[in-house]
């Protein structure tokens, strides 16, 4: 379970990057966090892994404090980046026994990282190939692929859409929902509404640092979430 | 954690462009400059041996004391093929003089100041610390920026991995990179060692060779960890090899430069000829002297001028004669007892003149060697010219060595008095010396012959065997031989110990501060 609890973080220029923010994503949910470039997703992210040290509040994982405890609360989850490079000279699985043995995963072999690349739906004939000769959407499945060996209970994906074509897209968001159907905590940051519409349990809009919409899926089915979004950003736009 | 980094980081390299690049560089370019530095120290060898050969030959053949002048040769260093230092500013020999102390090996008093190591030589620690400091860079600059870039940086973090050991771990897998390169290097320099019968190494040697090893490792650690600075200081890897790049330049090409350049300008030095010109003032009271003292001699034999039957003599105090007047013989005593004294004394008043001017020359070199110890690969090139015996202090040493030796060599002459015996001048029983009667008879009677021709002339000869004979070399056996064994020098070792603590320092240094950068550094 992901908690942030008056999290704030205010950066040294001055800049309020996150002002309070509330949240708690439980287990086999999937949470979807939108908002505009500069609108604290990505802060909230890192307040999470521990990258940044919040300015006041706490980020919780799993019931330990991230600041009191970082390296504990890094058994307990796992993050794909946006855009996902891992180390070109190094196969799909060379990449994946790396990082998975970084996870603490020391004991898996072979047909266990195939296993892996399988189920994201990387190609069989990719699993021994340098990833430098791969698309983003093939290096953004191993970065899931990084992800799920871990077998941590809490994920945060920051915009691994962004880049993908819409297979690879809805290829990912279906492994999202078998994830969650597997209890994992899921957090997404995203600019992509039509897949927060598709998978998200509930789905958050950040503006200026703060969490300023919060609906779980029966409303924001209900709602027009594209209208809602739309004019949340409009007035972005328009600030001053 | 650190393993895992490290291995990473390790295969990773072990497969790069880069990496084919630096040990193609190292294969290509460190058997090539071997092989002419010991191409370059066999001909030195052979004109040492040579040089040993015609002085030994020369100083065995004298049959005069005043003649026992040892020439004292250089023998090249073996471990220079390592590192050249200042050996191509020096000549090789110093020629014993009873006027004059030795300043510096024949041939160095051609340049400015040989002290200096203004010229760039391609040899062994060059080549290592231009290739090796540049492939460090190469590795390591990118060492935080590259994993920011990708984003792995965060994806390894988000592990139970703190920074620290990513760091260690990051710089372990790029030493053990560099590692392969170092080893080959230095492998292939053995094997030449090994291989070529001319040089032979003392345990003295080895010892210092593993030392080289040890600074050549140390300089790589200090530019990895540079690399790591700025790796650390910049957010894009693009800014971060182009300030490596002129941090490169700056402490391969300019600071050496800088350093000749600044310690030419501001450290000024007496001119070699001015000196000369000096030392003459000094001694231009001796010949006064020596004048005055001629004609005392003369006046106390009742004499106005000398006669010999055959005569050689030379400034210093040398003198080779036979045949003529007992007064003759007298006159060269008195004069010889009187002379080499006065001249060793006058050697040490134009000592005076000569260490002003050797101070002058070691001030500037200290003043350039200060300098260039803002860049990291002259302090290895210091290092490495002082482990392999060819960096100034060690020919200061020598030198120095070479006027003990001037001085035991003058005492045992003193101690034996041999300027005083006629063997300084003459192997003739001074019962061979005739009066200056019978000297008149002999002269006339050469005249004479000298009218009736050859035959006549033999006859004379054949009268005077005792004034032609031939002698044959004197026995210098007991006479002093200069042996030094300059692998020992304390002053060496603590020379080596305080730029290897000055490498460690700076590494040390850039540990802590990239330490303390990459603690903050934005992911």
């Amino acid at each position: 379970m992901l908690q942030a609890i008056e999290l704030t973080k205010r950066y040294e220029d001055g800049q309020l990057a996150l002002d309070a923010l509330n949240l708690e994503i439980k287990p086999g949910e999937i949470f979807f966090l939108l908002g505009a470039n500069g609108a604290g997703k990505t802060t909230t992210i890192n307040l999470f892994l521990n990258f940044i040290e919040p300015t006041s509040g706490k980020a919780v994982i799993d019931g330990i404090d991230v600041m009191e405890n970082p390296l504990e609360t890094k058994n307990y989850i796992s993050y794909v980046s946006e855009n996902v490079m891992l180390y070109g000279n190094f196969t799909a699985r060379q990449n994946l026994d790396f990082f998975a043995k970084l996870g603490g995963k020391s004991n898996l072999n072979k047909e266990d990282y195939y296993t892996i690349m399988r189920k994201v739906g990387l190609q069989e004939q990719a699993f021994e190939k340098k990833l430098k000769t791969f698309s983003k959407g093939m290096r953004q499945k191993v970065g899931l692929a990084i992800a799920i060996i871990k077998d941590a209970p809490n994920i945060l994906l920051d915009e691994p859409t962004s880049g993908l074509d819409p297979k690879s897209a809805a290829e990912l968001m279906q492994i999202l929902k078998n994830l969650r159907n597997a209890g994992k905590s899921i957090l997404m940051c995203t600019h992509d509404i039509l897949r927060a519409k598709s998978v998200a349990d509930r789905v958050g809009i950040m503006k200026e640092g703060r969490l300023v919409m919060l609906r779980d899926r029966e409303e924001f089915l209900q709602d027009d979430l594209e209208q809602i979004y739309l004019e949340y950003m409009q007035e972005t736009v328009m600030m001053p | 954690m650190i393993g895992l980094i490290a291995r990473k980081d390790f295969l990773l390299n072990l497969t790069s462009a880069r990496f084919v690049i630096g040990l193609a560089v190292c294969l290509l370019v460190i058997p090539f400059t071997l092989l002419t530095s010991v191409d370059r120290y066999k001909q030195q060898v052979s004109v040492y041996k040579t040089a040993s050969e015609n002085a030994d030959k020369e100083y065995r053949s004298v049959r005069v004391y005043s003649n026992v002048k040892p020439v004292v040769v250089h023998r090249p260093e073996a471990l220079a093929v390592f590192s050249e230092g200042v050996s191509r500013n020096m000549g090789n020999t110093v020629r014993f003089q009873y006027g004059e102390y030795p300043l510096l090996l024949s041939g160095a008093a051609g340049l400015s100041n040989p002290l200096l190591n203004a010229f760039f030589s391609l040899d062994f620690a060059t080549v290592i610390a231009i290739v090796l400091s540049l492939f460090a860079l190469v590795f390591s600059y990118d060492a935080f920026t590259r994993e920011r870039e990708n984003n792995t940086l965060k994806m390894i973090l988000v592990n139970r991995v703190n920074r620290s050991a990513f760091f260690i771990g990051k710089f372990l897998g790029i030493l053990l990179t560099l590692a392969p390169m170092l080893l080959f290097c230095f492998l292939t320099g053995m094997l030449f060692l090994l291989l070529s019968p001319d040089i032979a190494l003392d345990g003295a040697m080895w010892t210092n060779l593993l030392l080289l090893f040890l600074s050549a490792l140390l300089y790589v650690v200090v530019f990895v960890l540079f690399g790591f600075f700025v790796s650390a200081m910049s957010k894009r890897s693009s800014t971060s090899i182009a300030v490596c790049l002129l941090c490169w330049i700056w402490f391969l090409f300019l600071v050496p430069n800088m350093a000749v350049w600044s310690a030419k300008s501001f450290v000024k030095t007496e001119q070699y000829d001015n000196m000369r010109l000096a030392m003459n003032d000094v001694q231009g009271p001796y010949w006064k002297e020596r004048n005055e003292k001629e004609q005392e001699i003369l006046k106390a034999l009742d004499k106005n001028g000398i006669s010999h039957w055959d005569y050689n003599g030379y400034d210093d105090g040398s003198l080779e004669f036979s045949g003529g007047p007992r007064k003759t013989l007298d006159y060269h005593m008195h004069l010889s007892n009187w002379e080499i004294p006065r001249l060793i004394d006058y050697a040490d008043k134009k000592w005076a003149v000569q260490k002003e001017y050797l101070d002058g020359l070691v001030k500037q070199e200290r003043f350039q060697q200060r300098l260039a110890l803002l860049s990291p690969s002259e302090i290895f090139g210091q290092l490495a010219s002082s482990l392999c015996y060819s960096d100034p202090a060690y020919y200061l040493a020598w030198m120095e060595r070479v006027r003990e030796y001037r001085q035991t060599f003058i005492d045992y002459v003193r101690e034996r008095k041999l300027y005083e015996s006629s063997a300084w001048g003459t192997r003739q029983d001074p019962e061979n010396f005739v009066s200056d009667e019978r000297y008149r008879e002999i002269s006339q009677a050469y005249e004479e012959a000298f009218q009736k021709g050859q035959e006549a002339i033999r006859k004379f000869f054949e009268s005077l065997s005792e004034w032609n004979q031939d002698y044959g070399p004197l026995d210098v056996t007991g006479f002093p031989v200069f042996d030094y064994q300059p692998h020992t020098r304390a002053d060496a070792y603590n020379f080596v110990l305080a730029r290897l603590a000055l490498l460690m320092g700076i590494a040390l240094v850039l540990l802590m501060l990239t330490m303390l950068r990459f603690r903050n550094y934005q992911l």
